[in-house]
């Protein structure tokens, strides 16, 4: 092997670690909020993104689009959590816990505010928490979320649209939306 | 769009900003109340989705991932590395614990590497005032065990022990739940590797560890603390509680 291929392969490589590393620096933070949502437990969301990332390593150079390494990181978390985790974990979760990071008000009514929506997103069935994870941290659009729940855009915008609701009439249960909700949503189909 | 359509696009999204939206929004004073509440939300629920503390040091642990390999790790040296260290551990354990196959040395090696890996992570935990640490709850400790393959029958023992780490590791070539207590003297590992049993129970020979890895039915336990942290109890209370569940 030549000198210069063995330069231009060392490139190569620091090259491809450089945009690893970059990708790690711009996505990682929200990849462990995802994970965290996903799973509601800290440890495993931890593994999981660790397993993410290495089999993103693994598999970099079949990343060609930068601008889909969100959606495509996401993508490997969602099955490494069917394939490790999901399949093993009955619902043991402890809604209760709510030990995530306090914003930066500090005031007591917006904590308190924080507490009670925490505790209504890890009681939200999985089917509305998804879509809603996708487009609140992910940032994705309807269409985006389809493609990566494999599901068609009604049926997610529905799910977007009862989310919320529930979310709503979780925290707020004598408002009175919840039966028009229950009504609107019954209009539309899946 | 009526106020059906627009209701289900302001729940599905209300930052929505597309012009049709965005002038049915205007249409009517009720609409404008609607969204505006929602975005009220929406900013709630974006600041609570968003405060996830993320663990200190993972995104060095991630970009590890790409650490090339220094000359000492490369393949050849890693190769004739580890050939001298199984020889030697060969020769020392076999002389030390006769009967031991070079698979159960292979797995003593493998799991003093790994509770040197893990150590600065739980290490820190035991820094933290116990009057302070909650620890890891009961649930997560059976998911961890769950996906390792493994239960307990009378859980209710462990329970009482103050957790302070449970992980998935690899060990062995399988998932392996290493577990981790606070002891008197310092932190203590309960590891259960899904892996044909060793021979015998195999000590470990550590500068810093102490603890045994011992056949329980269709895989391992290890108990591992530090060299003055009495464990015999944990072994017993653990030995007869394994249950292989895959």
């Amino acid at each position: 092997m030549s000198k210069s291929t063995v330069h231009g392969r060392n490139n190569s490589d620091s090259d491809r670690r450089k945009r690893y590393e970059a990708l790690v620096d711009e996505l990682y933070q929200d990849v462990f909020r995802y994970a965290f949502w996903l799973t509601r437990n800290k440890g495993i969301a931890e593994d999981l993104v660790q397993e993410t990332f290495l089999r993103a390593w693994r598999a970099f150079d079949s990343l060609q689009n930068q601008k889909a390494a969100k959606a495509w990181l996401f993508t490997i978390l969602r099955r490494e959590n069917a394939r490790l985790y999901e399949r093993y974990r009955p619902e043991l979760v402890d809604i209760d816990d709510v030990s995530v990071a306090e914003d930066d008000t500090g005031e007591p009514d917006h904590r308190q505010k924080q507490v009670e929506l925490h505790q209504a997103i890890m009681r939200l069935d999985k089917d509305y928490r998804d879509p809603l994870l996708l487009q609140v941290i992910g940032g994705f659009s309807g269409k985006e979320i389809a493609d990566i729940l494999d599901l068609n855009n009604n049926t997610v915008m529905t799910r977007l649209f009862r989310a919320r609701s529930k979310l709503k009439n979780i925290l707020v249960p004598e408002d009175d939306a919840e039966d028009a909700d229950n009504d609107l949503t019954d209009k539309i189909t899946d | 769009m009526d106020d059906l359509e627009f209701r289900t696009r302001a729940f599905s999204n209300p930052l929505d900003e597309q012009e049709d939206f965005r002038a049915a929004a205007d249409a009517s004073p009720e609409r404008r109340q609607l969204l505006g509440e929602l975005n009220e939300f929406e900013k709630d629920l974006q600041r609570t989705l968003m405060a996830v503390d993320i663990p200190g040091g993972l995104k060095r642990k991630l970009n590890q991932h790409a650490r090339p390999a220094s000359p000492l790790r490369s393949r050849r040296f890693l190769a004739l590395a580890a050939s001298l260290v199984v020889a030697t551990g060969l020769a020392l354990n076999l002389f030390l614990q006769p009967g031991l196959s070079a698979q159960d040395l292979a797995l003593h090696d493998e799991l003093v590497e790994h509770m040197h890996q893990e150590a600065p992570s739980f290490d820190n935990r035991m820094d933290i005032d116990i009057n302070n640490d909650s620890g890891i709850s009961w649930n997560e400790i059976e998911t961890i065990l769950a996906a390792a393959g493994t239960s307990l029958k009378t859980p209710e023992e462990l329970a009482a022990l103050h957790m302070i780490f449970a992980r998935l590791c690899g060990l062995g070539g399988s998932r392996s739940a290493h577990l981790v207590a606070r002891g008197e003297h310092g932190p203590i590992s309960i590891i259960f590797i899904r892996t044909a049993p060793v021979s015998r129970g195999v000590e470990l020979r550590d500068d810093r560890f102490q603890g045994r890895i011992i056949p329980v039915n269709e895989g391992n336990m290890a108990v591992i603390g530090e060299k003055n942290e009495p464990l015999d109890r944990y072994e017993s209370m653990l030995r007869d509680n394994i249950e292989w569940s895959i």
